[in-house]
């Protein structure tokens, strides 16, 4: 899958997370900082990790939610997990 | 289980509130609270390197915070560990590491010791909200000319489709058909196959997976997919809705999940999240 792709489904899951507008789908990038940016509560945070784990097939086997400043870090690592 | 401010004996499961979430210990006494990491405030991450299973004494495990005991109902009592045992199990995982947020937490800690069975309510129950959130996705795309009928599920709507005499309704069932099983694929993880399909007496398909709405208007198809009821209509007769930028056509959904629509476009075989941007 490509990062593209993979930033698209973690948009979708943001939106899902209720993570500010719809806006996001337009303005979030891999730079966008989860916390700072998008003002996630831990609660969000802990939505996106299992999220993606159901959307990527995936397991945060070896992290914690600190491990992810940005969505970027998120790509990279289901990047790293499908290859 | 309820949780109370209640006077603790040893063994008793205990949690103190931080923010959204909770954090977890077994009670031992006053001197000895034993815990998977110290409660995660600001300052304790600060200070606190890799995190492992530790005892403290209660105000630290406190932090300031009401502690909670578990009361557990008459089934949790007998399915309880006895006391002795939770309390040799948590002190047994002294020193222990490999912390997790989401498999190998505070909670799940706890439980081990008192029923003999990792899990976390908490991560639980932010699963649930996820696999019961509302799905509403909508997928558009410009409809090519000659589209064949391979791979066209199930045999009977294929034959329906490659009845229709018109061969630019042909062409559009033919797609859209092909939309929706690629929409299928994705929302729901679902083959064409394994989604239940059948025809009501209406004439109607439907799915035992998911629902589904299929329009096509102006050379542009559009396919929802949702788990609730949906309608998806194209172009000027369809209604309050939201005008695509390019092509221009408007698009109009009903149903429950409506307010959660996410729009999707669809061009050679790729899925692109559609944001405001690319609305009127």
């Amino acid at each position: 899958m490509k990062r593209n792709e993979i930033l698209d489904k973690l948009k979708e899951i943001l939106l899902s997370a209720d993570a500010g507008s719809s806006a996001v789908i337009d303005s979030v990038t891999e730079d966008t900082h989860l916390l700072n940016d998008l003002g996630l509560s831990s609660v969000n945070m802990l939505y996106l990790m299992i999220a993606t784990e159901e959307v990527f097939q995936i397991r945060f086997d070896d992290v914690g939610v600190g491990e992810f400043p940005t969505v970027g870090d998120v790509v990279s690592y289901i990047e790293g997990k499908l290859s | 289980m309820k949780w109370e401010p209640a006077a603790c004996q040893p063994g008793d499961m205990i949690r103190i509130r931080l923010g959204s979430f909770y954090h977890y210990g077994i009670f031992v006494s006053e001197d000895e609270v034993i815990a998977f990491g110290l409660p995660p405030t600001a300052e304790n991450r600060e200070k606190e390197g890799e995190v492992k299973v530790l005892a403290t004494d209660i105000d630290v495990f406190a932090c300031g915070r009401i502690v909670e005991t578990a009361v557990l109902d008459r089934g949790e009592q007998k399915r309880r560990l006895p006391r002795e045992e939770t309390v040799a199990r948590a002190r047994a995982r002294l020193g222990e590491g490999g912390y997790n947020i989401l498999h190998n937490n505070c909670e799940h800690f706890v439980n081990a010791c008192v029923f003999g069975q990792a899990r976390c309510e908490q991560e639980e129950d932010v699963r649930r909200r996820w696999l019961n959130r509302p799905v509403c996705d909508i997928y558009l795309a410009v409809i090519p000319e000659g589209v064949d009928d391979a791979g066209i599920y199930p045999p009977r709507r294929k034959s329906e489709i490659n009845a229709i005499a018109s061969e630019r309704l042909r062409n559009e069932a033919r797609f859209l058909w092909k939309l929706l099983a690629a929409a299928a694929k994705r929302s729901f993880r679902t083959d064409l196959e394994n989604a239940e399909l059948k025809r009501k007496l209406g004439g109607k398909w439907v799915s035992g997976k998911f629902f589904f709405s299929l329009c096509a208007e102006n050379g542009v198809a559009a396919v929802a997919v949702s788990n609730a009821d949906v309608t998806v209509s194209l172009g000027d007769e369809a209604g309050a809705g939201r005008t695509l930028k390019s092509p221009r056509i408007t698009v109009a959904v009903s149903g429950k999940n409506a307010a959660a629509a996410k729009y999707f476009r669809v061009r050679d075989g790729a899925v692109t999240l559609m944001g405001d941007a690319n609305f009127e």
